[in-house]
């Protein structure tokens, strides 16, 4: 992967302040979802 | 009983992040305890809950071993900011931290194929650098074991 892709990776999952209460962890679903926006899409970034 | 603990769970997540994204120091069980007003047991069974829900990963003796993208003990990513360095604990999260703390950041480290020194920079939103990025582990098998 490049840096540029791994900076917008690091940047869609890191960015939220993880600080208030009412932050969660994403779901499987929201997780595809960024894969996929990256153009993550391959097997190896299927979870499920 | 639960609402007290899940309280005390937020509050300790608050002062675990808040740390890390002002000093880049993920805080011990003392720390907390002292910063909260709460007994260190009850703080440590919070941190066991924590880790539990995979919101942080702890150190054998039950203290913070991660906060993604912080690193307690030091990693071969070192960043360097203008208010703090810290430790991420992959490339990816070495950027993270540039991405949460919005600061731009010095990421020292090193290829994992060949040991030569390797320097990332972010600035003004941007990556700057050379090399690829290799995940060893596919995402179905990280998923099930890491806390992200």
């Amino acid at each position: 992967m490049s840096l540029e892709t791994t900076w917008r990776l690091a940047q869609a999952w890191y960015s939220d302040d993880r600080r208030p209460a009412e932050w969660r962890r994403r779901t499987v679903d929201e997780v595809e979802s960024v894969f996929a926006l990256l153009g993550l899409t391959s097997e190896f970034w299927r979870l499920r | 009983v639960t609402g007290m603990s899940d309280s005390l769970d937020r509050d300790i997540r608050w002062h675990v992040y808040d740390s890390a994204m002002k000093c880049g120091i993920l805080p011990t069980s003392r720390d907390l305890a002292e910063r909260l007003g709460v007994a260190i047991d009850d703080v440590r069974e919070g941190l066991q809950r924590l880790g539990a829900a995979r919101m942080l990963v702890l150190q054998r003796d039950g203290e913070i071993l991660m906060a993604m993208p912080f690193s307690t003990v030091p990693t071969p990513f070192v960043v360097e900011t203008a208010e703090f360095s810290a430790y991420g604990n992959c490339i990816w999260d070495a950027m993270g931290i540039a991405a949460m703390t919005h600061r731009d950041a010095r990421i020292v480290t090193s290829c994992a194929d060949c040991g030569t020194a390797s320097e990332v920079r972010v600035e003004g939103g941007e990556v700057f650098g050379e090399g690829v990025v290799h995940f060893a582990i596919p995402a179905r098998d990280c998923a099930s074991r890491a806390a992200r």
